[in-house]
């Protein structure tokens, strides 16, 4: 995983979700609802072993006002037949959440939420 | 009013062939096969719109009617004694009912029916007065009554692609 191109090499478990909600309003006389297609809405949450080279506090922080647009990289391997294929997924949005916690002789682990500003990209 | 199988299919399709081309909530075949109630027809003869409001100026069916609030008013006259605690009234007649029509709207066709063919009907109710229906499912229970076009108000919505836009028709029947 790289965020904004810096290698995250200790992230664990990744939880991605996107959409278009759906907004459904009653009408006069009627029990079927009438559908609207909403604003796109998506997250990814990332959960992973902290270390000291962690970069990723420093992208939840404001820059003159504006929290900064950050870019993640997920590269997985999808193991098929005949040879293994290197699907990358990219996700671009902002870091309003960033959740460390530690406990006395057990590992530090770091969570972060990067709100999508987009649909992500698959290639 | 059909009767046969072959006929209802006949009038289930009609109707729906009225509905605007670019409404995305233009119920289907399969809907109003399962569910002809969708339709607001009891007849399956009738205007596809919950409400219809028509004159020999043009006709605007309302296909997302979400409010239709009636108020009725009255004349109550007022007499104030001085000294005495609270109101004194007499009753003196009914004003004219109103209505107001409250929904949506999310196709252009249906906002340019409100924004300029309901605008046209306005300008010529004097000598063409307008008749309001609306449908409680398949009931009319405002059947073709006449009500003078007041302020009608279109407030678009952020957040969708396509048109959609709350509107609020103020009505007042002609008496």
């Amino acid at each position: 995983m790289k965020i904004d191109g810096d290698t995250i090499g200790l992230a664990d478990r990744y939880e991605a979700q996107w959409g278009y909600p759906v907004a459904k309003r009653p009408v006069f006389g009627s029990q079927i609802k009438i559908r609207g297609t909403q604003s796109y809405d998506g997250e990814l949450r990332v959960e992973g072993l902290y270390s000291t080279d962690n970069v990723i506090a420093s992208k939840a922080t404001p820059v003159t006002g504006v929290l900064p647009s950050v870019t993640v990289v997920v590269e997985e391997t999808d193991i098929q037949s005949p040879t293994p294929v290197k699907k990358t997924w990219t996700f671009v949005g902002q870091l309003p959440s960033f959740q460390k916690t530690g406990q006395a002789d057990q590992f530090s682990i770091f969570r972060m939420t990067l709100d999508l500003s987009a649909e992500p990209a698959c290639t | 009013m059909p009767k046969t199988e072959e006929e209802k299919i006949e009038a289930i399709l009609k109707i729906l062939e009225k509905w605007p081309e670019d409404c995305p909530n233009k119920p289907t075949l399969m809907q109003a096969l399962l569910d002809p109630n969708i339709l607001h027809s009891k007849d399956l003869l009738e205007d596809p719109g919950i409400a219809t409001l028509t004159s020999t100026l043009g006709t605007v069916e309302l296909y997302h009617l979400e409010r239709p609030p009636e108020l009725l008013p009255t004349k109550l006259e007022e007499s104030e004694i001085p000294g005495r605690h609270g109101d004194i009234f007499h009753y003196r007649a009914d004003k004219s009912d109103r209505l107001e029509l409250r929904g949506l709207v999310d196709a252009e066709s249906e906002y340019t029916a409100i924004k300029s063919t309901l605008k046209t009907m306005r300008q010529g109710q004097d000598a063409n007065p307008i008749s309001v229906t609306v449908r409680c499912g398949t009931i009319a229970y405002i059947n073709g009554v006449q009500y003078w076009v007041g302020d009608i108000e279109i407030e678009p919505e952020p957040g969708f692609g396509i048109f959609w836009m709350v509107y609020s028709i103020k009505l007042t029947k002609r008496d």
